[in-house]
């Protein structure tokens, strides 16, 4: 660099870092991550939602742990969570793929084990630690807004601290013409229906399925 | 891509990666074994040591050479050239980010990329930039400026300067959008619409700039305080060394906060329980960020008020009106610049009296402030000549900013000011006056001073300097003015989009920043060329020798 070169070897050097800088900057991924949106909902639709270590329970205190959450699209989901424990908690929700037999199937079978493998970083974080406070019953409120084109689906939420037992299902189900194999078709979108398939978690995509259904002829 | 396809691409890659690192190795290996049996014939067993002596003192131009030597001014080279590498990437993201603000609409790039390239622009730019020259000049000027007994922490220095690039380097990687503020909970969002999907990255890379600068900082003020002559008393010593000297104790009295920090919120990744948890909240955060964040806005302006009082004393052939108060002005910014860190958080709850208190506090730094430039002014005044060479035009344009910048400033730390211009543009254009105008100025200024140093007796072009002095001012000033104008009506900073009532002062801003780019390149082009010629002076800077004299005209009279 002593010799005559020593200017532009560095300039070459910069416009070279620069380039790759730029380069490297500007490919970062955007999508695929789940955004708050402000576009009007049609529907309003309240999710009561216990914190418990154990496991996400269906209203306060009961023994309905981590439901299979239905919601349909357009609706403006509360999550009402209350404090049910005094360890602290968060509430996540995140986006798995569009409806599809086998990926329903291998969350139903894997999340138990790994709920990481699924989550991805395309999470949203309704409710964070210091919002869920530790103190018992207390009572807080997040939402999240399912509008939009691409938001039916399924969908795994889960607390962060506890992700191996507090993890579960909400599924957002198109308006109409959906054909997609798992549909379980809310026809009253501002009511909360919900499958407590505790039971039923680990054993097959069916026995899900025909639980939703009996909940599906019970709402209607 | 198929997975076999990705498999090969990774192989070559790899391979060609690994020849690379292997090549470097080797190159340094032999030039390490080489320079070593020299020091073994001339009687020396540690050959770092043989090699600082002989080129103790001597002008060091920039070769390869600096990356196998560890003297100080090796270092030094390292420091402001790599700085200047990091100045075009921070700066080209800058210039990036201004033109796709073109539509009101993020339509040119999406909000998320516009979010990462700002957090990159300003953390490179204080971090590696704004710090990176300090040091660098620290490194560079003051062995022959305070005429060293001894310089032997070579080692330590190339470890520090190591840690620093690496850091800078993982940071770039990380693609970190959370802001230079590190505020959690966003920077705990490991996604690409929160802070980005490799943000702990982005927090190591921080923990390791810290260490370097730490390091870094800690050898400097050794060197100042422990090596230098004997004959250079304190009271004699040019401004430019004591403003190191502050600079650094700010640096290493506030820095530990937000040090430990880092490491908390490191913790938080894992399970929340420092900043998100119950019993705790992201002000804690803040005030932890905000001790160090104050200070280190005033480490990117102290070092460079000693380097204008430096270059004003060359060119104008007069000692410096006051050196006392030059020197006391300075530390007294170095005291108060620790006590300001609120008015970062006045709307942030701190209450009435904390506020009532920084509020005053900010508006007693005027008087450190002006002290300095006052200094400068009179020493300007009391010149028979000032030579306006291109540096010294630089010095004189951030005296210029700096006024604008700081009364800007002044305003915005009062409370009543700062309700409404908090979150706009009006803060934007405050610190990038003093940014673009004065720590960008001067150290072009001290670029092009060095410049026969640095390309062993080249000149550089005086006719494409001036016009990159002429361009950049120009364009710094359209652009922060645009800015605070902006501000001022409500355009909110940092988002990828705007309320189309704002297109005037964002198009003009724009074309400020397009100015500034290219004024930028006008330098990098001279650079260039100018090192093309033959050498045709001698390879001596007025900044560094012919120190006798210029302790007569600096230091105490």
């Amino acid at each position: 660099m002593a010799s005559n070169k020593g200017g532009v070897t560095f300039a070459l050097i910069i416009v070279l870092l620069v380039s790759v800088a730029f380069g490297y900057v500007l490919t970062s991924p955007t999508g695929g991550g789940l955004t708050y949106s402000n576009s009007p909902t049609k529907y309003t639709q309240y999710i009561n939602l216990g914190a418990d270590a154990a496991g996400w329970e269906y209203n306060y205190n009961t023994s309905d742990r981590n439901p299979v959450l239905n919601v349909q699209l357009s609706t403006l989901v509360y999550f009402n969570v209350t404090e049910e424990d005094g360890a602290p908690h968060n509430l996540y929700v995140a986006y798995d793929g569009s409806y599809s037999s086998t990926l329903f199937a291998k969350l139903v079978s894997d999340q138990k084990n790994n709920p990481k493998s699924i989550e991805g970083s395309n999470n949203y974080k309704v409710l964070s630690t210091s919002q869920i406070t530790q103190t018992i019953g207390h009572k807080t409120q997040g939402k999240f807004p399912f509008v939009g084109s691409k938001m039916a689906g399924i969908y795994t939420y889960w607390c962060s601290v506890h992700y191996t037992t507090m993890v579960g299902l909400l599924i957002v189900n198109a308006t109409s013409g959906s054909t997609s194999v798992v549909t379980p078709n809310v026809a009253n979108g501002a009511t909360p229906s919900h499958v407590n398939n505790q039971s039923t978690y680990s054993t097959s995509v069916s026995n899900v399925l025909l639980a939703l259904e009996t909940a599906l002829k019970t709402v209607e | 891509m198929s997975t076999i396809d990705l498999l090969i691409l990774a192989s070559v890659v790899g391979s060609l990666v690994a020849i690379l690192v292997f090549a470097v190795y080797y190159l340094t290996a032999s030039k390490a074994e080489s320079l070593s049996l020299t020091a073994k014939e001339e009687g020396y067993t540690d050959s770092n040591a043989y090699w600082r002596e002989q080129l103790y003192g001597k002008p060091r131009p920039l070769t390869w050479s600096i990356f196998t030597y560890d003297d100080a001014k090796s270092i030094g080279l390292r420091y402001i050239f790599t700085s200047v590498v990091f100045l075009f990437i921070a700066g080209a993201f800058g210039v990036l980010m201004r033109v796709s603000l073109f539509d009101p609409n993020p339509v040119i790039i999406q909000p998320i990329i516009y979010n990462i390239l700002m957090t990159q622009h300003a953390t490179l730019m204080i971090y590696m930039f704004a710090i990176g020259a300090a040091l660098g000049f620290g490194y560079y000027l003051l062995p022959t400026q305070l005429r060293l007994k001894r310089d032997n922490m070579g080692h330590w220095s190339s470890v520090a300067y190591w840690l620093w690039v690496l850091g800078g380097a993982l940071f770039v990687l990380s693609r970190s959008s959370m802001r230079w503020y590190l505020y959690p909970p966003l920077s705990l969002q490991l996604t690409p619409t929160g802070a980005g999907t490799f943000n702990w990255l982005a927090i190591i890379a921080m923990e390791l700039i810290f260490i370097g600068i730490t390091m870094a900082s800690i050898i400097v003020l050794k060197v100042i305080f422990i090596d230098r002559s004997d004959d250079i008393t304190l009271s004699k010593m040019p401004i430019f060394a004591w403003s190191v000297v502050f600079t650094l104790i700010m640096l290493l009295s506030s820095d530990e906060p937000l040090m430990v920090g880092l490491g908390m919120l490191f913790y938080d990744f894992f399970n929340p329980v420092f900043f998100t948890g119950a019993t705790s909240t992201p002000l804690t955060f803040a005030v932890l960020f905000w001790f160090w964040g104050h200070p280190i806005v005033y480490i990117a302006v102290i070092p460079y008020f000693g380097l204008m009082y430096d270059i004003i004393t060359r060119f104008t052939k007069t000692p410096v009106y006051s050196y006392f108060s030059g020197v006391f002005s300075l530390g007294l910014l170095m005291i108060l610049s620790e006590l300001v860190w609120g008015h970062h958080l006045l709307n942030s709850g701190l209450g009435i009296d904390w506020v009532l208190f920084f509020t005053s506090a900010s508006f007693v730094v005027v008087i450190p402030s002006a002290l300095t430039i006052f200094n400068m002014i009179g020493t300007l005044w009391k010149a028979e000549k000032i030579r306006l060479t291109t540096p010294m035009m630089f010095v004189i344009n951030a005296i210029l900013d700096f006024i604008i910048g700081g009364v800007l400033g002044v305003m915005l730390a009062n409370q009543s000011v700062n309700e409404v211009a908090h979150g706009t543009y009006f803060v934007t254009g405050h610190f990038h006056f003093i940014f673009v105008g004065l720590t960008l100025g001067v150290t072009m200024a001290v670029f092009y001073l060095l410049y026969p140093t640095f390309s062993n007796g080249r000149v550089y072009d005086e006719r494409l300097a001036k016009w990159h002095l002429y361009i950049t001012a120009f364009g710094s000033l359209l652009m922060s003015f645009s800015w605070t104008v902006g501000g001022y009506l409500g355009m909110p900073r940092s988002v990828a989009g705007y309320f189309a009532q704002f297109q005037p002062y964002q198009d003009s801003a724009i074309i400020g920043g397009v100015i500034i780019g290219i004024g930028q390149l006008v330098f990098l082009y001279n650079i260039a060329k100018s090192w093309l010629a033959q050498p045709t002076t001698d390879p001596y800077n007025i900044l560094e020798y012919r120190t006798e004299t210029n302790q007569e005209i600096g230091g105490g009279e």
